[in-house]
C-alpha cells in the first residue's frame, strides 16, 4: 500500500501538478500560498518515488528486521535500535537518494517556471529567456550547470565505490 | 524445576499450527540441540524462548520465573542468528561493545570485556575491521562473541553454521562446544544436520511437524529411535514394514515397523551362522563410497536393504554378487508410527 501511494506521483505530469497546486492554494491566504513553500512541497511530492525507492532498497540491503532483532536481544528498544543501527547503516543509501533527487530537480524547468518564475529568476529560466542571444555569459552558465550535475553524479559514484572497496578490503 | 522449561507451547502462524503442545526442560549448563527438517518448528521454538515470537498457548520459564510474555530485551538471553546480523556500520569492537553500553558499563571496563571476548574467539587482530571485511567464519565468531560478552543466562544459536563450508564448519563446531563448556552456559542449538547435533549436544530434541518425536543423548537417539520418523531422520536406518521383515528373516514381529542400522548388517561371501542372529542371502545391487565407509544397496527377496562396511579393498563386492548377510536380533528395533 505504501509502495503504491509513493509511486503515484510518477504518473502525475509536473505541469499538471504545478498548475493544480497553484489553482488550489494561490490566494488562499494560508502559508501554502507562499510560492517558496508551494514549490518546496511540490518538489517533495515530485521526488517522493525516488526517495521511497532509495530508502526501501537501503532497508532491504541491510536486512533491517534481522538487525532490529539482534539489537533487541542485546537490550535495546526499537526506536533506539533504529537510531543507532538502522539509520547509520542506510545513511549512504539515503545520501545517494538525496543527491539523485537534487540532480533531478536541478534540471527541472516546468514546475519552477509555473510556480515561481514571476517572482524569482532561476538558472533555467535565465537560459530560456536569453536563448536567442549568443553570449559568453550564456555559454558559461550552461557549462557551470553541466559541471554541477556532473559533480553530483561523481559524488554518488564515489560514494558507491568507496562502500564497495571497504567491503572488498 | 529445570533451568529452562517449555510447558505445552502452542504457536500458530495464521491457520498453520507450527508448535503443538511442546513440553521440554533444559538443565543448567547443558547444550540441547533442536534437530529436525526444515519447517518442523525448531527455530520458532527458539524464537519463542528469545521473545521474538509471541506464544499463543503455554508458558516459558527461565530460572523458575515465567517469561512467556516478557520483552525480549529484558530476558538476558544471547542469540547468534543464521545470517550473523552483525551491525554493518560498526567495527568488530563496536559490535561487541554495543550490548555492554546499554548496561551503563564504564568505557575502560567495556574495552577490557571486548578484548577478552575477542581473545576467546581468536580475533584480536580484527578489532577495527568492519563486518564486510571478514570471512563467513570470522563473522560467525564475532556474532558468537557479541552474544556471550553480555554474560547472558542462556545462549541460543539458530543454525549458525549453515552458511559455512564443511571443513570450517567442523572446526567451528568444536570451538563453539569448547567455549560453551568453558563458560558453562546453558545453550540451545538449532540445526537440521544430524552429524552436527551428534557432535555438539548433551541431548538432542528431535522435532517433526511441530511435535517432539524423541529426546535423548546422541547415543540414545542414534541407537534407539522410537518412531518411524526418528529412524528415518537419524542415521541411515533401514525402515522395514512387518511383511518385508518376514520376507527377509522368515519371522513376523508384532506387526510393527522394524528399524535396522546399516552398519549392523555383516556381509560375507560364505554363510556364517552366529548366535541370536538372522542369516539370509542377498544380491548386491549397487555400492556407493562415502569416504571411509562403503554402502551396499542389497536386494533380499525383493526387499531393498542398505549395509555399511569399512572401505577395505579386499572386501569389495561387485554389483550382482550373491552375498550372505548376518544380523543380530537385538539390532532389529521395533519403532512406533508416531510419537506418543
Amino acid at each position: 500500500m505504501v509502495q503504491v501511494l509513493c509511486l503515484i506521483p510518477t504518473t502525475i505530469n509536473g505541469i499538471i501538478l504545478a498548475t493544480s497546486v497553484l489553482a488550489t492554494y494561490a490566494g488562499s491566504g494560508t502559508i501554502f500560498a507562499n510560492r517558496i513553500v508551494m514549490l518546496a512541497l511540490i518538489y517533495c511530492v515530485f521526488t517522493l518515488p525516488m526517495t521511497y525507492q532509495g530508502i526501501r532498497n537501503s532497508l532491504y540491503a541491510v536486512n533491517t528486521p534481522a538487525l532490529l532483532e539482534a539489537a533487541e536481544i542485546l537490550g535495546y528498544r526499537k526506536f533506539h535500535s533504529y537510531v543507532t543501527v538502522v539509520i547509520p547503516s542506510i545513511l549512504p543509501g539515503l545520501c545517494n537518494s538525496a543527491l539523485m533527487c537534487f540532480a533531478g530537480l536541478f534540471g527541472d524547468f516546468a514546475i519552477i517556471k509555473i510556480i515561481a518564475s514571476s517572482q524569482y529568476e532561476t538558472a533555467q529560466s535565465y537560459l530560456y529567456r536569453n536563448r536567442a542571444q549568443d553570449t559568453q555569459e550564456l555559454s558559461a552558465a550552461v557549462v557551470i550547470l553541466l559541471l554541477i550535475t556532473l559533480l553530483i553524479n561523481y559524488c554518488v559514484h564515489r560514494s558507491q565505490n568507496s562502500k564497495k572497496e571497504r567491503r572488498e578490503a | 524445576m529445570s533451568y529452562i522449561e517449555f510447558h505445552n507451547i502452542n504457536k500458530y502462524f495464521g491457520e498453520n499450527h507450527v508448535l503443538r503442545g511442546i513440553d521440554l526442560g533444559v538443565e543448567e549448563g547443558e547444550l540441547v540441540t533442536l534437530l529436525g527438517p526444515s519447517g518442523c518448528g525448531k527455530s520458532t521454538l527458539l524464537r519463542c524462548l528469545a521473545g521474538l515470537e509471541e506464544v499463543q498457548e503455554g508458558s516459558v520459564y527461565l530460572e523458575g520465573n515465567e517469561i512467556t510474555h516478557m520483552d525480549a530485551r529484558l530476558r538476558r538471553i544471547g542469540m547468534v542468528f543464521q545470517q550473523y546480523s552483525l551491525f554493518p556500520n560498526m567495527t568488530v569492537a563496536q559490535n561487541l561493545a554495543f550490548g555492554l553500553k546499554i548496561q551503563k558499563m564504564k568505557k575502560p571496563e567495556i574495552e577490557r570485556n571486548v578484548d577478552e571476548a575477542l581473545a576467546l574467539v581468536g580475533l584480536e587482530e580484527k578489532k577495527n575491521a568492519y563486518p564486510g571485511q571478514l570471512s563467513g567464519g570470522q563473522q560467525q565468531r564475532v556474532a558468537l562473541a557479541r552474544a556471550i560478552i553480555t554474560k547472558p543466562k542462556v545462549l541460543l544459536l539458530d543454525e549458525p553454521l549453515s552458511a559455512i563450508d564443511a571443513k570450517l564448519r567442523r572446526n567451528l563446531q568444536i570451538e563453539i562446544r569448547k567455549i560453551q563448556k568453558n563458560l558453562n552456559i546453558t545453550t540451545i542449538f538449532v540445526t537440521h544436520d544430524q552429524d552436527e547435533a551428534m557432535i555438539m549436544s548433551d541431548r538432542i530434541c528431535l522435532l517433526n511437524e511441530g511435535r517432539i518425536e524423541q529426546i535423548g543423548t546422541p547415543i540414545e537417539v542414534y541407537t534407539a529411535p522410537k518412531t518411524r520418523f526418528a529412524a528415518g531422520f537419524i542415521g541411515n536406518y533401514n525402515v522395514i514394514e512387518p511383511e518385508e521383515f518376514e520376507k527377509i528373516t522368515g519371522e513376523r514381529r508384532e506387526n510393527r515397523v522394524i528399524a535396522i542400522r546399516p552398519e549392523t548388517i555383516a556381509i560375507s561371501r560364505q554363510r556364517t551362522e552366529r548366535p541370536d542372529s538372522y542369516t539370509f542371502e542377498g544380491r548386491v545391487v549397487e555400492s556407493r563410497s562415502r569416504g571411509s565407509v562403503l554402502r551396499y544397496m542389497l536386494d533380499v527377496n525383493g526387499v531393498e536393504l542398505s549395509a555399511d562396511t569399512l572401505f577395505r579393498s579386499f572386501s569389495i563386492y561387485e554389483n550382482g554378487t550373491k552375498v550372505w548377510l548376518s544380523l543380530e536380533k537385538r539390532n532389529c528395533l521395533t519403532v512406533e508410527e508416531r510419537a506418543v
